[in-house]
């Protein structure tokens, strides 16, 4: 009875009250039920297989003004399950926690990147740990590089600029000065510098440098009247949050009392008359023979002892800094600057050496020359209990 | 046909209440702006430095500049699509500037103090943020670890830096450090004795578990049971493998024995071994 379905609408009342349908529309329907059905399948299948393999729910990156990332990692585990591992970001894996949802503390073991967790019935891992792997540095550009298979946010350290950004950021927040950025999964960059021109920071060692030097000039008895009110102005400027004209404002105050120092000295001086010149003379005379007596007393006693500092002297011959540089051409600026400060040392120095120089605490500086040992540029050595650090030769080795 | 329409309903609600949250998740544009601007200022400082500043710099420069303006424009005008790609346009510029002034060597290392102070203060804000975790597992796990000292060296690190006395903070920060070292020690410590116990307990739940599965099944349907791996068979000296009252059995045996860790290598097994 094809006259049947010739009907105009999808639905139709007959006046008897039967209701027809068309047949296409039982046909569409029957062919998408089973594609509907299809696709909660793989909803639901797709939860599982990131279950199953551990991808983070949260990550969250905290990265600090050295280049150290905190990484706070978030991820389900099958409460079933004895153990759990984590692919963490980073080779390098410092200070790991990890705790389950009610923050008892879970214990585990890290090999490479990878930490195996003994979950023992947790349903959720948080773990949070540090690493220096995710931040390298050229010149005065830290680069932060991340593939994430998730949506993620980043904390920028304080006083750091964006200068460049590689995917548009889903959320920008500023807390307490810094940047959090909220990112989409994929692979992102972000470049950016640190207290470089015109952020609190600057402006205010500006304005104590041009302070200091206002103070020196003025201890002298010279007044610097302009100087200070420049100084003033600057720290106007501060107060109301503009540190570019801050900062210039402190420079111009700075440069203003050396002006005002030039001007004073340049004013030729006249011996007073009365200046009583013979004991003058017997004193500068005396108080040279005491320096001197002092001097000769202290590189005596230096040379009779021997101190702990002294670093042992064999056949090693220090490797230059340049072919290093050509070699890892990758380095870090500040490993650059390090590995300079060895090599006009010798080739060799002491880890407190290097602390002092650089004025870098413990840890910092330990983390830096364990980068530099990793790189095959350096090698550690104990020498009285303290760590000598020294060039390895990079050329011959490869050899 | 009612539950048909409340789905119905449901799912136009759900989509209405997306509709707001996607706008809200769009970028604050502001904070766009304000990046590409600190970005650009910044650069002129630094630019404004070099003598003799390359041509390719300063084009770079200004196409980056000219990107800002059309970034303004365009959020002027609520074009939210434009401003992103205009974001995005104008930090490739300014990255591509700053990597050739990064080139070119010329700016000084005339921040050194700048950055000293800048990485201390960082280490400062890491050491701080560390011990409040710590503090807080600390709690958590009723640990018993004083963080007073460190609170004071730390607190001294700050006073120092903040006076300009820089030399003096690595010696504070160092010694803070050690607090820290010896706190995550003491809490990795006290995860391992904590494991030990909760290997226990979670053992025994899953003997338990086990042992239900076993009253449920009859002798004939020992293909619902799990199996366990030749390698735990070995590890656990374990002869009879599938039916799960055995392995029950075999592993409370273990756990009075003290055999923990055996007994959770077979339940390891089970998980990656299912039937």
């Amino acid at each position: 009875m094809p006259q049947q379905y010739q009907v105009t609408g999808i639905q139709e009342v007959s006046p008897e009250g039967m209701i027809f349908v068309r047949i296409t529309y039982i046909l569409t329907t029957m062919v998408r039920a089973p594609v509907i059905a299809a696709c909660f399948v793989v909803l639901v299948l797709s939860s599982v297989v990131q279950y199953a393999m551990g991808t983070p729910k949260v990550l969250d990156f905290t990265i600090y003004a050295d280049g150290t990332t905190n990484i706070l990692y978030q991820t389900d585990s099958d409460p079933e399950s004895p153990d759990s591992t984590l692919n963490l970001y980073g080779n390098t894996i410092e200070n790991l926690v990890v705790q389950d949802e009610n923050g008892t503390l879970l214990s585990s073991t890290v090999d490479g990147n990878v930490a195996t967790v003994e979950t023992l019935g947790a349903s959720t891992i948080k773990a949070n740990y540090d690493t220096s792997d995710l931040v390298s540095k050229n010149g005065k550009t830290w680069t932060f590089h991340i593939n994430s298979p998730i949506d993620y946010s980043v904390l920028l350290p304080k006083n750091s600029v964006i200068i460049g950004i590689s995917v548009s950021p889903l959320n920008i927040q500023i807390v307490d000065g810094q940047s959090l950025i909220s990112l989409p999964s994929g692979t992102s960059e972000i470049n950016y510098i640190i207290g470089v021109l015109g952020t609190s920071q600057t402006a205010t060692l500006a304005i104590q440098k041009a302070q200091d030097f206002i103070n020196n000039v003025t201890s002298t008895g010279i007044q610097t009247p302009m100087a200070m009110a420049k100084l003033q102005e600057a720290r106007t400027d501060f107060n109301q949050g503009k540190y570019f004209d801050a900062e210039s404002l402190a420079n111009m105050a700075k440069n203003l009392a050396i002006q005002e120092q030039q001007n004073v000295n340049s004013v030729p001086k006249t011996l007073p008359d009365n200046l009583p010149v013979y004991p003058l003379i017997a004193v500068i005379i005396i108080a040279a023979g005491a320096t001197g007596f002092v001097i000769m007393k202290r590189t005596r006693t230096r040379s009779s002892a021997v101190t702990l500092n002294d670093i042992p002297k064999n056949n090693y011959i220090a490797p230059d800094k340049e072919t290093i540089y050509k070699l890892k051409p990758e380095l870090r600026q500040d490993d650059k600057e390090i590995i300079a400060f060895i090599s006009e040392k010798g080739g060799q120095v002491f880890e407190s050496e290097l602390r002092k120089k650089f004025l870098m605490p413990r840890t910092t500086m330990w983390r830096a020359v364990k980068r530099l040992e990793r790189e095959d540029v350096i090698e550690i050595e104990k020498v009285d209990q303290q760590n000598l650090i020294k060039l390895r030769k990079i050329e011959e080795e490869k050899k | 046909m009612k539950t048909l329409a409340v789905i119905l309903l449901g799912l136009v609600a759900t989509l209405i209440l997306n509709g707001p949250i996607q706008s809200y998740a769009d970028p604050q544009l502001d904070s766009l702006l304000r990046i590409a601007i600190q970005a650009r200022e910044n650069l002129k400082m630094n630019i404004s430095k070099i003598n003799n500043v390359p041509d390719e710099i300063t084009h770079l420069f200004k196409q980056g500049s000219d990107e800002t303006d059309a970034l303004t424009n365009a959020i002027n005008k609520n074009d939210f699509a434009s401003a992103r790609q205009h974001f995005l346009s104008a930090m490739n510029f300014f990255k591509a500037t700053n990597d050739k002034i990064n080139s070119l060597g010329s700016i000084q290392a005339n921040i050194q103090k700048t950055q000293d102070v800048s990485n201390l203060q960082g280490e400062i804000t890491r050491m701080r943020n560390q011990a409040q975790m710590l503090q807080t597992i600390a709690i958590t796990n009723h640990a018993n670890f004083d963080f007073t000292q460190f609170d004071q060296l730390i607190q001294k690190a700050k006073q120092d830096l903040d006076s300009g006395n820089i030399s003096k903070v690595p010696k504070s920060i160092d010694a803070a450090n050690q607090i820290l070292v010896d706190a995550h020690q003491y809490l990795t410590e006290l995860a391992k004795q904590k494991s030990s116990d909760r290997a226990k307990d979670f053992t025994e739940k899953q003997i338990q578990r086990l042992d239900k599965i076993g009253d449920t099944n009859t002798p004939n349907q020992t293909t619902q049971s799990p199996k366990i791996s030749s390698t735990a068979k070995t590890n656990s000296n374990f002869t009879s493998p599938e039916n799960p009252k055995d392995i029950a059995t075999k592993m409370k045996k273990l756990v009075s024995e003290g055999k923990v860790n055996e007994a959770l290598k077979i339940i390891k097994s089970i998980k990656e071994h299912p039937k």
